[in-house]
């Protein structure tokens, strides 16, 4: 299976969400794979909401996690967006596999190590590929919730590969309730309040109308209501500079301080 | 383009930032605004050269201080040389005929859409052809600064996705033309007797040639064992962009002109009426706009028309509180053009490598500004035509 295909699939151009997948990931796949359907113990769904509910999922979990969950909630009927938006190392990190192993990729790894996801998309293609989603499914997100390295420092010569989730990323509030999505559940482990970062979409999205609930897969029973709280430069005019100036240097903590000032002209 | 071409960020929140029209031009218009280009690159380039000497004029151009030490103080060094030199001049239609909102002097973008883009859109439109491929262009140039084979460092800073993907572009350019094209972060060059070495996991050992996708303004906060102050003087490998190249990528550019020898015609007849905020009445007048010195794909840029209320009132603070880091500009009426898109408002930017013109990047913004939302646009010149 070439790239293109496991974007495919993973991104099919007949729904409405897969113009916010990120091909960062699928782009250094540079090799042609088998698929491999071997999957793991499938993950506890029974918090999750019927597909008919308006409900979009935002699985903010680490490494392949969110992927386990995406299989299983396709199944019911939710439409997988992956946002993985990180480079697994340079060029001299490909993956050349047809196993799971991880070790087939060559290359030094890089500090958010997204073999594991790289590997569970592939492998997770083989399962969707067995199932059929309609058209009009809600979407469910999937985020790495290591995506800033979670505190992790670098060490001389690391690849740094640490990222962070824009509310561009995202579809707008408008444009969820213009598809019928009017709740989102936020899952995650151990926390009710979602990552920095995370927050200012959940924020615009309840402002702009959209109950946000929250599941944390650590404790028992359903998605809870939350209040995403204002964070800090919200909606500054100057918003998308200010997170990467102050925002995204505090996110990524402060690293180097050599995080600063937007992309380039 | 995601999975080969390396644009990774197609879909901005709501909007795909990829037309799927051209912007076709008259031969004869895309022939002036090269023409033009190449006028305002030796003008640009004769311009860094002076003001490297008049480091009493850095203050005004808003260069922050640890620059302004390092060109004060090591510019009797000899001066870091270039690789390649690469500008990008943006055009705008206007009432007023064509006018220039700013040069990206230092480190220009836009490399993925204005060359595989834009060629893989030509190829659905006959009768037309590209202006050039400007990382071709970029490519070719690099190579006849550095020997066969060599090991190029190519920095960025990490966490910027919309840098690292222009990076890997470039890498993936320059490795199918047998350079050995590396990633790195500033902070993995070490810098000796002038020339750098690599320290990283995958590659310890002498770099070539380094292509600089870090921004000016922000290597003052590099670690000072980076020795960022090569990018200036002193260094023996060659640079793209030099580090000097942040004199001119000041929006405040025009404020020094007058003080200097260059008589700037094409920049003076091209550029809208530029000053410092405190001597515009931008709070009244609605002519002006604001932007900040190192203002980059449109993000400080300011009018109260395009902002609320609220969003406008810490602007005017900060205008008033840092006038010396802010610009007002006069706000000129670009010509909307008819697209499958409704009424938009194009930016042409004309890159010149080496003083020659090498392609054009297109933009279009559904408002009177061009900024990160704004949706890339094949630029395509008529064929036979000019």
């Amino acid at each position: 299976m070439t790239k293109e295909e496991l974007y495919g699939i993973w991104a099919p151009t007949d729904s409405v969400w897969s113009q916010w997948a990120k091909p960062v990931l699928f782009a250094s796949l540079d090799r042609g794979f088998e698929l491999d359907p071997r999957m793991g113990v499938p993950a506890d769904i029974t918090w999750a909401p019927s597909p008919q509910s308006g409900t979009a999922l935002v699985l903010d979990l680490p490494g392949s996690e969110g992927i386990d969950i995406a299989l299983v909630v396709a199944a019911l009927g939710f439409r997988h967006v992956p946002l993985y938006n990180a480079q697994p190392g340079t060029t001299d990190c490909s993956y050349i596999g047809t196993s799971s192993e991880l070790d087939l990729f060559v290359g030094p790894v890089a500090l958010v190590d997204v073999r594991p996801i790289a590997v569970a998309l592939q492998k997770g293609a083989a399962v969707l590929q067995q199932g059929r989603i309609e058209r009009n499914a809600p979407p469910v997100f999937l985020l790495d919730a290591r995506r800033r390295g979670g505190g992790i420092r670098p060490d001389e010569g690391d690849f740094d590969n640490r990222s962070i989730s824009f509310p561009t990323d995202f579809p707008s509030a408008n444009f969820l309730l213009a598809h019928a999505i009017c709740r989102v559940i936020v899952v995650q482990h151990n926390d009710l309040q979602p990552q920095p970062d995370l927050a200012h979409t959940l924020r615009g999205w309840q402002d702009g109308g959209i109950q946000i609930q929250a599941k944390d897969l650590g404790a028992a029973g359903a998605p809870v209501d939350i209040v995403v709280a204002r964070p800090s430069r919200f909606r500054s005019i100057l918003h998308r500079i200010l997170e990467t100036f102050g925002f995204r240097r505090n996110v990524l903590g402060g690293f180097g301080g050599i995080v600063s000032g937007a992309g380039a002209g | 383009m995601m999975l080969h071409h390396c644009k990774w960020d197609p879909q901005i929140g709501d909007i795909c930032t990829l037309a799927n029209f051209p912007l076709i031009l008259h031969g004869s218009i895309w022939e002036k605004l090269s023409h033009w280009a190449e006028q305002l690159a030796s003008e640009t380039l004769a311009v860094e050269e002076e003001l490297v000497q008049h480091p009493d004029l850095h203050r005004r151009l808003a260069i922050p201080w640890k620059i302004r030490r390092v060109l004060q103080h090591e510019k009797d060094l000899d001066p870091t040389p270039s690789a390649l030199r690469i500008m990008r001049f943006d055009f705008h239609p206007t009432t007023d005929g064509w006018q220039i909102s700013e040069v990206n002097s230092d480190v220009p973008g836009g490399f993925t859409e204005s060359s595989s883009f834009t060629s893989i859109i030509a190829e659905h439109y006959p009768g037309t052809r590209t202006t050039g491929d400007p990382v071709e262009a970029w490519t070719k140039a690099m190579l006849e600064s550095v020997d066969e084979g060599a090991v190029i460092a190519l920095l960025s800073a990490p966490g910027f996705m919309e840098d690292q993907q222009i990076v890997s572009y470039l890498r993936d350019r320059l490795k199918a033309r047998g350079c050995r094209a590396l990633l790195a972060s500033p902070e993995q060059l070490t810098w000796r007797d002038g020339l750098v070495t690599m320290n990283s996991t995958r590659y310890h050992g002498r770099v070539e040639a380094i292509v600089r996708f870090y921004q000016g303004e922000w290597m003052t906060r590099l670690p000072g064992r980076c020795g960022w102050s090569h990018f200036f003087f002193g260094g023996r490998t060659p640079v793209t962009n030099p580090g000097t190249a942040i004199l001119t990528e000041s929006k405040r550019l025009p404020l020094v002109w007058d003080d200097l020898t260059i008589p700037l015609s094409t920049w003076r007849s091209l550029l809208p009426e530029t000053c410092d905020p405190r001597d515009a009445r931008w709070k009244t007048d609605e002519s002006w706009l604001l932007k900040t010195a190192f203002c980059n794909t449109g993000d400080t840029v300011s009018h109260r028309s395009l902002l609320t209320e609220k969003a406008w009132a810490p602007i005017c603070r900060d205008v008033y509180r840092f006038p010396g880091q802010w610009v007002a500009q006069r706000k000129f009426n670009v010509l909307p053009v008819e697209t499958p898109l409704g009424s938009v408002f194009p930016c042409i930017g004309v890159y010149t490598i080496n003083g020659r013109t090498a392609g054009a990047y297109g933009r279009i913004g559904q408002r009177h500004l061009i900024d990160f939302e704004a949706i890339d646009v094949a630029i395509l010149v008529e064929e036979g035509d000019g």
